[in-house]
């Protein structure tokens, strides 16, 4: 099972980790699993873009499952809309392997402008990336598959995103309202710590004399 | 010591760890001296301010002894200040944590009238860990901090530089800060930074504190990394030249980042203003809903720009006093790693340069604003005339009705008359004898002349009712208007004296912000001039305040009568008085 990359050389899919394999199939399921406000759709994957921060909110979920042996996430402040801060539970080694699997012709990356005149990024499977696809070994997408369906009741988990004055990202199940399912992408968690205050020496330099 | 106790749903890959680490959080916020006064007054710093609780709270109810509380509060303590330049506080947050999370948080906090705020502060431990601490877990506790410093530096802010942060964030609680963490040692040591940029595990893990894409910089064994997010330093001797290259880097980057949240906000202004021009559009069409609420707009966006320019005011003092007091000390080092000389010019130039969008906003509005009044104007003026025709009508109407009840009236009584004549005749028709002329007459033709005489008389009567009657109604209900719009310059003195020789039935006068309209209407009949036209009411109105006779209209009960030349000859009463131009 091999794949010509762009440069002409051969890649052997188990060159690629169990992660990157698991990425790559997580974002061809997310292209034909959208809920775009109340709307679902169902379309070509081909034509369709998967926005940078809800496939983190997902990978932030898969790394909660421990789909991931290897990536952990580390609370990150990011800015929507170009103006306000949030904290985001974003896993570097997810970025990371997005950037493996570009330099591999797999995904490509594409950047719009937001009507608050912020940029959104957007990443889809190259017509390479699809003949890729389907060398992924059956247990890794049924892995991924799985993910998407509540462990209780068996329905198709809901992803639902708001964009508003007070974001929230969600993954849950509609029928039976577990609060197990919800992801708490946003919400940075809390460790223990002791701090004392640090008093600049250099104060005095940083102000007008 | 702090139990091993965090709320962290994943077992956590740590590979570097840093040594007693130090972390600053800086920003910039709208501060000058009569801010900085405001604060020291809050803090009641002139008679030495000891361990006191603040919070944002407003005292709503002055008149009530007693307030409550939600119990979020910092307890601060002035460690130093110079009244009008700067205070340094030391402040113990004091906020809810989930069960089981023990967090003993007290920091520095460093307030300039320049605007930059350090919270600063040494880790002395977390989760166990108290000398090297992992980068992992340093993240997780600058998010706390990222969210506490907020808090408190919220309840000692005015409610003026709340509203500055509302208008540029939406909710000032989620605002980018700049970190610095400077630590004395790594454990992971390698002789050329640039091997920490591998690309994996140590690549990742020092994005994951100061972003993707940083620099790294090396003197000795000292190692220095610059991110989007902040800075990474690993210094043996941290000495007053690093902390001030750091601090002041610090501080040019949390200007900068405000700077791009502030043009981000008057792109989005800009934005709203093309919506407005829609509404205008809609407004012109006729759509009043959409007229009001352009009103509406331009009043809020006017008012956010307005606030929009004084935060940029607050933005270029403050980058100038930083760029001058950067040259003054001169101490770079590092190669200028840091590059904040540049970096500050830079930032003073992207808020000099928002000057253009800014002004160019604003005259926009101004531009929409003038254009709407004109629009309402027209609007009102057309409500306004259609109104005055409805009372003429009204009036008119009024007054046929009167008069035809009047005809009815007189008809009535000729009917009673002629029936009275009717049996006067009757009556007349004995015989009687008489010596007089007249006697003769009838003593010679009798009943037969009597007879005669009445029914001359009754036609008579009944003839000349008629002709009233119809008359009256036709004056009654045939009243024609003519209007001629005319918009030619007048003699405005000259008017004034025309308009004394005529008998004035109203004069209406409209005030708007630049001009004074005034429409009179007079009645022909007694015009010694006039009065031969078929006429029964002038109106005139005019501009008093650009010299133009705007309209002139006339009322006649003649519909076959030549208008143009009626209108024609009262021009040419007017041009031999002088009011108009011949």
């Amino acid at each position: 099972m091999t794949l010509e990359s762009s440069k002409g050389d051969n890649i052997d899919i188990s060159s690629l980790t169990r992660d990157q394999q698991i990425l790559l199939y997580t974002i061809d399921y997310l292209t034909k699993w959208v809920r775009g406000g109340d709307h679902y759709f169902q379309t070509n994957s081909e034509k369709i873009w998967v926005k940078e921060l809800p496939l983190w909110a997902v990978i932030y979920y898969q790394i909660v499952k421990g789909t991931y042996e290897t990536y952990d996430y580390a609370p990150t402040s990011i800015q929507f809309f170009g103006r306000s801060s949030f904290t985001v539970n974003l896993s570097y080694e997810g970025v990371d392997d997005i950037e493996d699997l570009r330099e591999l012709d797999v995904l490509e990356k594409i950047r719009l402008s937001t009507s608050q005149h912020g940029f959104v990024t957007a990443y889809r499977i190259t017509t390479r990336g699809f003949k890729f696809l389907n060398l992924i070994p059956q247990d890794v997408q049924e892995e991924v598959h799985n993910l998407f369906y509540c462990e209780h009741c068996k329905t198709h988990l809901d992803f639902y995103m708001n964009m508003g004055d007070e974001p929230d990202i969600k993954i849950d199940c509609p029928s039976c309202n577990v609060s197990d399912f919800t992801l708490n992408f946003l919400e940075s968690e809390d460790v223990s710590y002791v701090s004392k205050p640090y008093f600049l020496r250099i104060a005095d330099k940083l102000v007008k004399k | 010591m702090t139990t091993k106790v965090s709320n962290i749903k994943d077992e956590l890959s740590e590979i570097l760890y840093i040594k007693n680490p130090k972390i600053f959080v800086i920003e910039w916020l709208p501060f000058d001296s009569n801010q900085l006064r405001e604060l020291n007054k809050k803090l009641d710093i002139e008679k030495g301010a000891n361990k006191t609780l603040l919070t944002g709270l407003i005292d709503q109810s002055p008149d009530v002894p007693i307030f409550t509380s939600k119990g979020k509060h910092t307890k601060v303590m002035v460690k130093d200040f110079v009244l009008d330049s700067f205070v340094n506080l030391d402040a113990v947050i004091d906020l809810p944590e989930e069960e089981g999370i023990v967090q003993i948080e007290e920091m520095a906090i460093f307030i300039s009238k320049s605007g930059f705020v350090v919270y600063s502060l040494n880790l002395r431990e977390i989760e166990g860990q108290n000398s090297f601490m992992s980068l992992d877990k340093l993240s997780r506790v600058v998010a706390d901090l990222s969210q506490d410093s907020s808090m408190v530096i919220d309840s000692l802010l005015t409610e003026f530089q709340r509203n500055f942060l509302e208008i540029i964030f939406g909710n000032p609680m989620h605002r980018p800060k700049t970190i610095c963490y400077i630590g004395e040692d790594i454990n992971i040591k390698y002789a050329d930074v640039k091997e920490y940029c591998d690309g994996e595990d140590c690549e990742i893990e020092i994005s994951q504190l100061i972003g993707e894409g940083h620099l790294p910089y090396q003197v000795e064994s000292n190692i220095f990394f610059k991110g989007t997010r902040g800075t990474l330093v690993v210094v043996d001797n941290f000495t007053e030249k690093n902390e001030y290259q750091i601090t002041f880097w610090g501080i040019q980057h949390a200007i900068s980042t405000f700077v791009d949240c502030f043009m981000s906000r008057i792109w989005e202004l800009y934005d709203q203003s093309n919506n407005i021009k829609t509404l205008v559009e809609d407004a012109v069409k006729g759509n009043t809903e959409a007229l009001n609420r352009v009103q509406e707009q331009i009043t809020l966006l006017t008012s956010t720009i307005s606030l929009v320019s004084q935060i940029q005011e607050f933005l270029k003092d403050s980058t100038f006093d930083l760029l001058q007091i950067y040259q003054e000390n001169n101490i770079a080092d590092m190669n200028d790693f840091y590059d904040v000389e540049k970096g500050l010019a830079i930032s003073r130039e992207r808020v000099k340069e928002a000057d253009k969008i800014i002004n160019g906003l604003l005259t926009e509005l101004e531009g929409i604003r003038n254009y709407i009044s004109t629009l309402s104007e027209m609007q009102m003026r057309k409500m306004n005339k259609a109104m005055t025709r409805n009372t003429k009508s009204m009036n008119q109407v009024l007054q046929a009705n009167t008069r035809t009840g009047e005809a009815i009236d007189m008809i009535e009584l000729i009917l009673a008359g002629s029936i009275i004549l009717e049996v006067f005749a009757f009556a007349v028709g004995e015989y009687a004898k008489d010596d007089t002329f007249f006697g003769g007459l009838l003593n010679e033709y009798g009943t037969m002349v009597m007879f005669i005489i009445s029914i001359v008389c009754w036609i008579g009567i009944v003839v000349y009712l008629r002709w009233s009657k119809s008359r009256m109604e036709r004056k009654a209900l045939k009243d024609f208007t003519i209007n001629m719009t005319l918009n030619q310059t007048i003699n405005v003195e000259k008017l004034s004296d025309y308009m004394e020789d005529k008998e004035i039935l109203t004069k209406h006068v409209e005030y708007d912000k630049n001009n004074v309209i005034i429409s009179y209407v007079w009645d022909i009949g007694k015009d010694p001039d006039l009065k031969d036209l078929d006429i029964d009411h002038v109106s005139i109105t005019y501009n008093e305040t650009n010299s133009l006779l705007l309209s002139i209209e006339i009322e006649t009960g003649e519909v076959d009568t030549d208008q143009q030349k009626m209108i024609e000859q009262i021009l040419d009463d007017m041009k031999s008085s002088g009011v108009l131009e011949s």
